[in-house]
Parts: C-alpha cells; sequence; structure tokens
C-alpha cells in the first residue's frame, strides 16, 4: 500500500517563541530622514566619522530603489512608517547579571538561555542582543586574555574605533544594495568579534538576537575580522515574537579573514515565519559577505533557514587571496505561505581558489523556494575550482522550487561543475521505512533529515540537534 | 542619456528606412506587420539591464545603419557562386528538395522540389500566404510571439514579414526526404537586414525532417533576424536541423518557437559557428500530455565571436519529457552565453526535465556565462540540471604526446571528441558528416597557441 497525503496527521503547532516582553521603550517615531540618521548617531555618542559614514549611506539609500529582481512578492514597503530606534531604558551600569531587567531575564528563561547557567553549563559565550542594544555579555574575561574582542557594537565603536573605522563597509560598502545602504545608515547594534594573529578561539561565539518592541525593524550590522592565522567559530540564532504585521529585519553582516585566517559562521534562523494562512511574519532581507583578503584564508557559511515569510540573503564569499577557500552550506525550508530566494555568490579573484556550495531546499504548502547563486572566476584565478549542487525536495502539489545558478567563467584553467535535481520523497522510501512500522510522519522526518545531512554535519554540535528539530517542527502537517 | 538616444534613433531608422509598410501581402499581413513594428518601435532594443540580455549586448549593432536587402542581381558570378553554395551544402544523390532564400527573397532558380508525397506543400511564403492562406493564418504569428518586451526581434521580424519557407503536411502523411532551407545572404554593398520567417505545420501523426541552413556569400556585415514557427500536432514527429554559418561580420539573431500537442516528438540540432554576433533562442511550449522534446546543440566561437543561446522549455501539461544538451568550445577572446530555462506549470505533474551545459575554455580570454534553471510548480516531477566549465585534460594531452601526436592534432583530437556526443544525436548521416568536417576545419584554422603550449 502506497502511504496516501490523508493518513497523516495534520498537526497545527503555534509558534512556540510567540510573547511579547513589556519593557519601557526608549523608541522614536515613525520616519526617516537624515536628522533622524544623525539622532541615531547622537543617542549613541557616535564619533563624527561614523555620523558622516551614516549620512553618506541615507543619501546613497534615498537614491537607490527596492530590488525587484528576486522572486519574492511582498506588498510595498512604507519606510516611512517604521521606528528606526528602540531600546530598553538603560538604569544603571550593571555589575553582573544579576542587574539585569527581571523582565528580559524571563524572556531569555523561555527562550532556553538561562544566562547564569550559561557560564558553568555550556561552555558558549553568549552576547545577548535585546532589542538593538546589548544588554549583558558573559564569558568577556577569558576572551579577553587572548587578545579577543567580543562586544557588541556600540561598545567596539567606543573602545576600538580603529579596527572599527578600518574594517567598517570594507566588503559590504554602504551603497552596495538598497536593505545594505539602509541599514548602514540606521543601524542600532549588533557584535564585533576581533581575533588577533594566531589565536584560535577556544569556544564558539553566540549570539541570539530578538526582536521585540512593535514597529521596530531590526537594524544588526556584525563585523568579525580574524587577523593572520587566527580561527573564529561563530553561532547566530535567532526568535522572534508573534505578530500580525509584517517586520523588516534588514541585517549587514561583514566578515575579513587575513592570511590564513578562517572564520565559521554559522546560522540557525527561526523567526515568525506568518500563520498558515500567510498572515504576518518577518520580513528577512539581509546582506552578508566575506572576504578572504589573504592568501590561505578560509570562511565558510553554514545556514538553516526555517522562519521568516520572506527570506532573502545570499551569503557571499570574495576569494581575493590566493589559495583562499569559501564555502556555503544551505537548508532552507518553505511551508505555509513563505517564500525564500536564497543562496550565494563566490567570486573568485584569487590564484587556485576553491568553493564549495551544497544548498538544499525544502517547499511544502504554499511555499516558494529559489536558489539564486553566482560563481565568478576572473582571469587572474588560474585554477580556480567550484563545486555547486543544488537540490529541491518538493512536498505538496501547491510549493514551487526553483533554481537560478549564474555561472560566469574567465578562467579557461577554472573547473567549474554545478548540477542540481528536483524531486519529491520517494513513495518507495516511505513505504520501505512505513512497512517496518515507523509512523509516516517519521518517516518523512527520517528522509528529510538525510536529504539535509551534508549541511547539518556542517553545523556545530548544539547547533545541528536544534536545527533538525526545528526542521520537523517546521514540516508538521505538511507531509503529502 | 546619450545610449537611449541612439537606441532610439537606432530603432526608428530601422522601422522606418527600409518601408515595411510597401511589401506586398494580404490586408492581414499588413495589420500582423504593422502590430511588429509597433510593438518593435515601443519596446526599443534589449539592453543587458533586461535580464534575458544580461551578457549579450547590441551596443555593436548601434553604429550601424541597416537597409533593406537589395533583390539579388541576375548576374553570372552570382549564380555560379550560388549553385556551387548550393551543391556545397546539400547532398548531390537522391533528389533532394532545397529551398533557397538569397538576401531574405525565395529563389526558385535555385530551389528544387523533390520527390514528395502527395498534398504535402513546401514553398515560399510570399506566395503561400496568397494560396493557402486558410492553412498559415491560424499559425503564423501564434507561435513565436512578442506580447511582452522580451521578444523585440520576433516583434521586428513579424514587422518586415515578407518571404521565409512554409511547410505543410498533412494528417498522417510521413515525408521520407529532409526538406532543406537554405538562407544565404550575398556580401552587400551596404549593411542589409533580412527577417527570414519560416512556417512548419505538422498535422496529426505526420512526420518530417527539416533542415535549416544559413550561410554568405563573402564575408559581408548583415543583421539576419530569422523567425521559425513549427506547430507539431498530436502524434507528429519533427526533426528540425539549423546550422548558422553566417559572415564572421554579420549580426544573426534568431527565434526558433514551436508548438508541441499531445504525443507529439521533437528534436532540436543547432550547429552554431558562424557571426560576428549570434543569438540562437528555442522557446518551447508542451502544451498537452505526452509530448517529448530533445534540444541539442552544439557552439563555436573564436576570435571576437560572441554566441548567445537562449533555450526556454514550457511543461504546460503533465506528462511531458525534455532534455537539453548544449555543448560549446571557445577559443581566441570568444565569449558564449547559456540561459536554459524550464519551467514546469502547477499542473504539470509527472514531468521529465533534463539540462546539461559543458564548455571547453581553449584560450586564457575566452569566457562563459552559463546559467541554466529549473522553475517548478509542481511536485511530481523529476529535473536535474548540470553544468561544466573546463579545459581539455593535461593527462590526455600528455598521452596522446607521448605517443608522437603533434600538440595542435592532440587538441584536435579531444575537442573533436568532446564536441562529438553532441554530433552522434544527430540522426541524419549526411548533415552529421558535413557538420564533422565543419569542425574539423573549424579546429584546423584554430591559431590561439593555447594555454596548454
Amino acid at each position: 500500500m502506497t502511504p496516501q497525503a490523508n493518513d497523516l496527521e495534520v498537526l497545527q503547532q503555534d509558534y512556540k517563541y510567540g510573547f511579547v516582553t513589556d519593557i519601557v521603550s526608549d523608541t522614536f517615531p515613525p520616519g526617516l530622514n537624515e536628522e533622524v540618521v544623525r539622532a541615531i548617531s547622537a543617542k549613541k555618542g557616535e564619533p563624527p566619522w561614523l555620523t558622516q559614514w551614516r549620512v553618506r549611506a541615507y543619501h546613497s539609500w534615498t537614491k537607490m530603489a527596492p530590488p525587484t529582481w528576486s522572486s519574492v512578492h511582498h506588498p510595498p514597503i512604507d519606510f516611512q512608517a517604521i521606528s528606526y530606534y528602540s531600546a530598553p531604558k538603560p538604569k544603571k551600569k550593571l555589575d553582573s547579571l544579576d542587574q539585569v531587567d527581571p523582565e528580559v531575564r524571563a524572556t531569555f528563561e523561555k527562550l532556553g538561555i538561562p544566562l547564569e547557567e550559561q557560564k558553568a553549563l555550556s561552555g558558549v559565550a553568549v552576547d545577548a542582543v535585546f532589542d538593538s542594544v546589548s544588554v549583558a555579555t558573559t564569558y568577556k574575561k577569558k576572551l579577553g586574555d587572548l587578545g579577543i574582542i567580543f562586544c557588541s557594537f556600540s561598545e567596539a565603536v567606543r573602545e576600538h574605533p580603529e579596527l572599527v573605522r578600518a574594517y567598517l563597509g570594507s566588503v559590504v560598502p554602504h551603497s552596495d544594495n538598497f536593505y545594505a545602504a539602509l541599514n548602514s545608515a540606521v543601524f542600532s547594534d549588533g557584535s564585533f568579534v576581533y581575533v588577533p594573529k594566531g589565536v584560535r578561539c577556544p569556544m564558539e561565539l553566540s549570539t541570539y538576537f530578538r526582536i521585540n518592541a512593535s514597529n521596530t525593524g531590526q537594524f544588526e550590522r556584525t563585523l568579525i575580522i580574524a587577523d593572520e592565522g587566527a580561527y573564529v567559530s561563530y553561532l547566530e540564532g535567532c526568535t522572534a515574537p508573534m505578530r500580525d504585521e509584517n517586520q523588516l529585519h534588514a541585517a549587514v553582516v561583514e566578515l575579513v579573514a587575513l592570511a590564513n585566517g578562517q572564520i565559521k559562521y554559522s546560522t540557525v534562523q527561526n523567526w515568525y515565519p506568518g500563520d498558515k494562512n500567510g498572515k504576518g511574519g518577518i520580513f528577512n532581507f539581509v546582506t552578508k559577505r566575506g572576504k578572504c583578503a589573504g592568501d590561505h584564508a578560509k570562511i565558510s557559511w553554514t545556514q538553516v533557514e526555517t522562519g521568516s515569510a520572506i527570506t532573502w540573503k545570499y551569503p557571499s564569499v570574495i576569494l581575493q587571496g590566493d589559495h583562499s577557500v569559501g564555502e556555503f552550506y544551505s537548508v532552507a525550508v518553505t511551508n505555509n505561505y513563505q517564500q525564500a530566494d536564497t543562496g550565494t555568490k563566490m567570486i573568485h579573484l584569487g590564484r587556485n581558489t576553491r568553493s564549495t556550495i551544497i544548498s538544499k531546499g525544502i517547499s511544502a504548502g504554499h511555499g516558494q523556494n529559489s536558489y539564486r547563486g553566482l560563481v565568478r572566476i576572473l582571469p587572474r584565478a588560474t585554477g580556480a575550482r567550484n563545486f555547486s549542487q543544488c537540490d529541491s525536495l518538493l512536498m505538496g502539489d501547491l510549493c514551487g522550487a526553483h533554481t537560478f545558478p549564474y555561472l560566469e567563467v574567465k578562467s579557461p584553467t577554472a573547473q567549474v561543475e554545478h548540477e542540481a535535481t528536483t524531486s519529491k520523497i520517494g513513495e518507495d522510501q516511505l513505504f520501505y521505512l512505513r512497512q517496518r512500522g515507523i509512523a509516516t510522519e517519521d518517516a518523512v522526518n527520517l528522509i528529510v533529515n538525510g536529504f539535509c545531512k551534508t549541511v547539518f554535519k556542517e553545523l556545530p554540535m548544539e547547533f545541528a540537534v536544534e536545527a533538525q528539530k526545528l526542521l520537523a517542527v517546521s514540516l508538521e502537517g505538511a507531509v503529502g | 542619456m546619450a545610449g537611449a538616444d541612439t537606441a532610439r534613433r537606432f530603432v526608428t531608422a530601422l522601422t522606418t528606412l527600409q518601408g515595411a509598410q510597401t511589401l506586398p501581402g494580404p490586408s492581414w499581413l499588413q495589420q500582423a506587420r504593422a502590430d511588429g513594428i509597433a510593438r518593435f518601435g515601443a519596446g526599443g532594443l534589449p539592453t543587458p539591464r533586461r535580464e534575458a540580455w544580461k551578457y549579450t549586448s547590441l551596443a555593436p549593432l548601434l553604429g550601424t545603419t541597416f537597409s533593406a536587402p537589395q533583390a539579388p542581381s541576375a548576374d553570372r558570378p552570382l549564380a555560379r557562386d550560388l549553385r556551387g553554395l548550393v551543391q556545397a551544402y546539400h547532398p548531390a544523390t537522391d533528389d533532394p528538395t532545397v529551398l533557397t532564400f538569397v538576401n531574405g527573397h525565395h529563389q526558385a532558380d535555385h530551389s528544387h522540389i523533390g520527390r514528395l508525397p502527395d498534398k504535402v506543400v513546401v514553398g515560399a511564403l510570399r506566395s503561400a500566404a496568397v494560396t493557402h492562406a486558410a492553412a498559415l493564418r491560424p499559425h503564423l504569428g501564434a507561435i513565436a510571439t512578442f506580447g511582452d518586451d522580451s521578444h523585440a526581434f520576433v516583434a521586428l521580424n513579424t514587422g518586415f514579414l515578407d518571404d521565409g519557407a512554409v511547410v505543410l503536411v498533412p494528417d498522417g502523411v510521413v515525408v521520407p526526404y529532409p526538406i532543406n532551407v537554405l538562407h544565404v545572404t550575398t556580401r552587400p554593398t551596404t549593411p542589409t537586414a533580412i527577417h527570414p520567417r519560416t512556417l512548419v505545420v505538422l498535422g496529426r501523426g505526420s512526420q518530417a525532417r527539416v533542415v535549416e541552413r544559413f550561410a554568405s556569400l563573402g564575408q559581408g556585415a548583415y543583421l539576419c533576424n530569422a523567425v521559425t514557427e513549427a506547430d507539431v500536432g498530436p502524434g507528429a514527429v519533427l526533426q528540425h536541423t539549423k546550422l548558422q554559418n553566417d559572415s564572421e561580420r554579420a549580426y544573426h539573431l534568431s527565434t526558433l518557437a514551436i508548438r508541441q500537442r499531445r504525443d507529439s516528438s521533437v528534436t532540436c540540432h543547432l550547429t552554431s559557428i558562424g557571426a560576428a554576433l549570434a543569438r540562437n533562442e528555442t522557446t518551447v511550449m508542451l502544451n498537452e500530455p505526452g509530448a517529448s522534446v530533445r534540444l541539442d546543440g552544439l557552439y563555436l566561437a573564436r576570435g571576437t565571436q560572441h554566441v548567445d543561446n537562449q533555450l526556454s522549455v514550457e511543461h504546460v501539461a503533465g506528462s511531458c519529457t525534455s532534455d537539453q544538451l548544449y555543448k560549446g568550445v571557445l577559443d581566441g577572446k570568444a565569449s558564449a552565453v547559456f540561459n536554459g530555462r524550464v519551467h514546469v506549470r502547477k499542473d504539470a505533474q509527472r514531468t521529465d526535465a533534463h539540462q546539461a551545459n559543458r564548455n571547453l575554455l581553449l584560450s586564457t580570454q575566452a569566457s562563459i556565462n552559463t546559467k541554466p534553471q529549473l522553475e517548478i510548480f509542481a511536485n511530481d516531477v523529476k529535473c536535474s540540471h548540470g553544468a561544466t566549465i573546463g579545459q581539455l585534460d593535461i593527462d590526455a594531452l600528455f598521452y596522446l604526446r607521448a605517443r608522437g601526436v603533434p600538440l595542435e592534432e592532440a587538441r584536435a583530437i579531444l575537442t573533436l571528441a568532446f564536441a562529438s556526443d553532441v554530433l552522434e544525436r544527430e540522426t541524419d548521416g549526411h548533415y552529421r558528416t558535413f557538420a564533422e568536417l565543419l569542425l574539423t576545419t573549424w579546429l584546423a584554422q584554430a591559431t590561439a597557441p593555447g594555454v596548454l603550449a
């Protein structure tokens, strides 16, 4: 017997992390103009060069139009209806974790990151960004002893302006694209990591982002620098409260790896995807790019995208140094009315540069999933090598899976391979598992996990576990 | 913007200078021309900002003023050259059917209708538009459409729709011999633009093989903007072969549009070798279940040639199959584009679609932009695509050289081997031999010392 769709129990899982914490926010009225940009900068006590940089970004932004080339559809966004600054009221300088706002603490408890236990149990330093301003940073001293800087972006601007000034915008210029320009003008806060020469960061650095106050788009800015011979693994995970109106998130992440430096950047993105009728959900329009600036540098992106109403992100690597390596591993899941347009760009400039792209897209319900990637090999990049594999899995007859790979090769010594497949879950595979007494839902999870295995094995252990759970939750009730 | 002005002037010049209004034909044809001119005038020349033209710039066209082609003079040297060309391209034996068009006009002197089954119509469009209007009208312009701005050159072709080949095969008739169509452009004194249109209509259960060749006498500069439309009836079988061997100074922009009915089968084979700028567009609509299509292509480019291959297969109905295999060999400073698109519509279940593009770069300055796309809106499908770009295998070259084969010859052997699996998919032995000869000649002329020397 072949399992039928009606064999399956349709489960409706409420968004587990959907709650709003009521704390007094210091919020700007909606709207954006040069004054607002200057006010954000003033509020954060930034030096004049940074204010100028923001203003230049704002002026670039006013000359741009929102991109329309991707396969995502959404009503036009009224950028004047968004409030561009929201911060929890500063009470006083915090000496210990006990002084953190109890409500904020409670929120973190619900998210499963009890700060006081983090130190003792997990060995993971957490820089918790709560509505745009960092409220607590742990393990700072331990990292400090090694010369590693891991702090909020605002703090980095105050304490290490020379580093921020040298690298800010060096990978994603302030005029790069519509949403990057917007972020550059109004970015609120984010994380900053600097790993000095030859230092291997002893722990996974992790940040939990959380969008909280209503109507505030969150504009994170992350900058990670691995100096010569340094290594760092960075984890980013996201959850957000349930909302009816769409919320905009336009983050920018810049990675710089100098000679022999290595950066591993992992993301599990689980923002509110909207309800099953496609109402609400986060618009996740992110610019992520890394630069292998020196020889033998390596940047690796791993992402598991299960949330957001719309995901629009292309974590990219500029392979400038000779023998540098870029990697992109991605699992993107779209269920209900979710849309994902994601992929990567590998720009080969240096000799003998190598890149690997593994992308797994899963579409269910009315979900639309696009892989859009670019591999560009310039004439100087002799001996460049690329391998790309993009597979799509379709569940249900109303979803879509699309592949748009661009391969631009200007060097004859390059070897470029791209392959992609699209199929549904094999009925014989399902039958085999069902026959052995495995429930259909479990059987599907097993198959899906197998489909994603090559990506999951790139994730740090804690994340891999979370990712598998997320995938199961995201696809509940979607199996056909 | 100066660029936009230039483009606008070019469009105006192209649409007015040539005097589409003065072309003969029935009123419905006049109306179709007026629509085409209006659409091309309104849409203008596509720029690289448009996704379908991202890698192909039409800027080189802008500096040229194209005039309407002169009727070929009846002088004897031309007639002799033409005869030579017709003979070179077609087998002398077995009474072949050849329709020859010079500068877009049918040449009865150099055409020959060989053995054909009864009721099969093979002739020139200009006369068929009058004699077979009822059979033509439902199809002409209905397969190669230009409703949106994406098919500017189909609109332009329709604007100047005048002559070309017509093949009408009634239900159940099998045409056992190939129908050859030869488009020749003579070396014009000033650059000319020709717009040949071919229409093939196959009735239920019929079979035909159409071979279109584009060639030139002398290395003239001209624009060949060809459109071929094919309506393939239920259960019909069409084999379409196209050889693009235009002058190395020419612009060849062509569209092959195919519409398939239930259980029909189409095989298209392209060899693209000539023209300074060539664009080969193929669009296939699989409108009813059980239809299958295979698109094979081989493109060769060297010097500063640019060749752009655009394929679009639309799986409208379920249970259809499509298979694309395009291979490219690029030398010198040549550049090439492959943009293959497979679109599986929502209800096109049990679709089986495959796409492969393989490229061989022989020189340091050659470049390739390839984009195999899949857009899938159905779940019960098997789709795959693959693209590779690389160079000749150094070990294989070493193997041959170690056995005393000179470098150039070794390169030629390996390149021929690379191209041969596309050529082998061509079922017509005569054409295959001819294409192999062209390829061998092309390889022998390759001047670039190559990166592996």
